[in-house]
């Protein structure tokens, strides 16, 4: 199996690599983790006070698809809101970095790193996301 | 296929890895090329199928990861459920600061002291681990076995990192 020439690129090139302080009530953190493959995936985003995503961040131990996938999220994210970063699939990013079937679960897990970290956000600043007013409901 | 019976071993997870390497050796033996260059081909076909399966079992009942799917499959849950991600963000955290600590410890005045201490912690959540899983299977509780796999091939994945890192460490010396 052979990367694609995108894939290799964020893998050679990562933007966006480091962390936040995770304490900070700007920053939220999303950390997921894929058991097929042992790989973890920390994502953060830095929201202003307009909701939109300032500056994101992550750090992954995993194979060359994950650390692109997680690579070209945090690309995507910035500049958008919650709403619009809630929004994107994995699918998406499959696509971007031609990612073969054996692979698409590196993107899921970007995926569920970007939900898992405005959760978080949402949590910490007293905003009920999604997942937790339908918790609530049920 | 029950590879616990192939191998004449009781079927449960605590295996005892003595039995089984002598049980693996003996196999072999029976199954040795050698003893069939006068056989028809047929009896050598099945020979040839008997070796694959020994080696393949072999490979299964020493690994405890491998040994305790095999183990949920024959008492009837065909695919195991493995979650596609795992949300334990207390364990997560944990592997993120191992692997990070792994990482760093190629700039440490003694990397190789940093590594054995975390190839020693990974050892002893591991065995933790399979004693867990051990208790399950004996109480015939199969659910929340698939969890504790998924935990322990992420002390798997970090293991193999931390020798190869060990390994490279090594190389430079």
């Amino acid at each position: 199996m052979s990367y694609s020439d995108k894939v290799l690129d964020h893998y050679e090139n990562p933007r966006n690599v480091g962390s936040f302080d995770k304490e900070d009530t700007k920053i939220g953190t999303g950390m997921v983790g894929a058991p097929a493959c042992g790989d973890v995936m920390r994502l953060q985003i830095q929201v202003s006070e307009e909701g939109i995503i300032e500056d994101a961040k992550f750090k992954t131990y995993g194979c060359g698809s994950a650390i692109a996938s997680s690579s070209l999220l945090t690309e995507w994210v910035k500049g958008k809101t919650l709403e619009e970063a809630q929004q994107i699939k994995n699918t998406q990013i499959a696509e971007e970095l031609e990612l073969p079937p054996v692979k698409v679960h590196c993107s899921v897990l970007a995926e569920d790193a970007i939900k898992a970290a405005i959760d978080d956000y949402a949590s910490k600043n007293g905003a009920v996301s999604d997942k937790q007013s339908q918790k609530k409901l049920a | 296929m029950n590879f616990f019976e192939l191998f004449g071993l009781p079927v449960i997870f605590d295996v005892d890895m003595v039995s089984l390497k002598q049980r693996f050796h003996k196999l072999q033996q029976a199954t040795h090329p050698d003893k069939f260059v006068l056989a028809t081909d047929q009896e050598r076909r099945v020979a040839m199928q008997k070796v694959t399966q020994v080696n393949e079992g072999f490979q299964i009942l020493k690994n405890p990861i491998l040994r305790a799917q095999h183990l949920l499959q024959i008492k009837g849950i065909e695919n195991p459920p493995q979650a596609k991600t795992i949300n334990d963000p207390q364990f997560l955290l944990q592997q993120m600061t191992w692997r990070e600590s792994l990482e760093d410890s190629r700039s440490q005045s003694d990397p190789f002291a940093v590594i054995a201490n975390l190839l020693d912690e990974i050892s002893k959540e591991t065995v933790k681990l399979e004693t867990v899983i051990n208790d399950y299977f004996k109480d015939d509780q199969l659910e929340p076995v698939a969890e504790i796999i998924s935990k322990l091939q992420f002390f798997h994945k970090l293991k193999q990192e931390a020798e190869s890192i060990e390994a490279d460490l090594e190389d430079q010396l």
